[in-house]
């Protein structure tokens, strides 16, 4: 007989976490609904302060322009001639069309309507 | 940042967007030259959120544009919404079918803005930790995400691009930055 201690799986860490996670408060102002003056709580703060280092950095991904050489490279490399519009079908519904059909079937209601009470 | 920078266009720039697919369809190609202009920085910023790599932004870019252009005639509404939605695709298509080995912004040649070298070596290292970050999320948070904060569009913006309701993409950009704050706050916090 083995004297072996099977192993047990290892019971899940729990996450530790610096800062909380984004309460309501700080999700609205990152949505521009309230400003950074109605954080109150330091936990909240110091989760703004992590945003705020973010957010500076994803502006000036912001700023980015397409390189000068790449509108260019598209221009000359296009096809000569786009593809013409696919052709519209027979029938299409326009208010003069919708208009007649609405009177026809109210026509058609008050015969069925008139003949009922009859 | 909490302010957005609305980017659609109002309803006299969708009504030029239309005279000049009417001047493409005609036969003018070079009128195709403006629309590029007009709307290939958004569009690449897009690319760029998306991907990570200046090289694929571009290329998504270049035959996003293509495609748009072989495809002219079947525009129906707003140019740049209809334009949006190819170079959106194209992404995802990318994310999916890429294996991605190194990507990263620090691949272009953009000037750099920073006044000391410390600076910008703490901001490199940002840029890089949060591309990393970004792409652990999955693809539609990410997308709302990079369309929130890199692109600065409004809600509604977004909700017109991307065909849902403003609840159901604050609720992606919510969850986004749970993960990204989880995935950053060890070292930045």
């Amino acid at each position: 007989m083995s004297d072996e201690v099977p192993e047990t799986p290892e019971p899940p860490r729990p996450i530790h976490r610096k800062t909380p996670p984004a309460t309501p408060a700080v999700q609205a102002w990152l949505d521009g609904e309230q400003p950074r003056e109605g954080l109150t709580t330091t936990d909240e703060m110091e989760t703004a302060e992590l945003w705020a280092r973010i957010n500076s950095e994803a502006e000036t991904l912001r700023k980015r322009h397409t390189p000068i050489h790449v509108q260019s490279k598209i221009l000359s490399s296009l096809p000569d001639t786009p593809v013409p519009a696919p052709e519209e079908s027979g029938f299409k519904m326009n208010s003069g069309v919708a208009v007649v059909g609405g009177l026809l079937i109210l026509a058609i209601g008050a015969v069925i309507g008139f003949m009922m009470v009859r | 940042m909490t302010t957005t920078a609305p980017t659609a266009p109002d309803v006299d720039q969708a009504d030029a967007d239309q005279e000049i697919i009417s001047r493409v369809l005609a036969g003018s190609k070079d009128a195709f030259g403006v629309l590029i202009q007009r709307y290939s920085d958004p569009l690449y910023r897009h690319a760029l959120g998306m991907t990570g790599s200046p090289d694929v932004a571009e290329d998504i870019l270049q035959a996003s544009f293509i495609k748009a252009y072989q495809h002219l005639g079947e525009v129906r509404g707003r140019f740049d919404a209809w334009v949006f939605r190819i170079v959106a695709n194209s992404c995802k298509d990318w994310l999916k079918n890429i294996r991605r080995t190194h990507v990263s912004y620090e691949e272009d040649d953009q000037p750099s803005s920073f006044s000391t070298p410390e600076e910008e070596m703490d901001r490199n290292e940002l840029r890089t930790d949060l591309e990393y970050a970004l792409a652990r999320l999955p693809e539609s948070l990410r997308e709302a995400f990079v369309m929130k904060h890199v692109e600065g569009r409004s809600y509604e913006e977004m909700a017109v691009l991307l065909e849902t309701t403003v609840g159901a993409l604050k609720m992606r950009v919510h969850r986004a930055r749970e993960a990204l704050q989880a995935l950053l706050e060890e070292k930045y916090a």
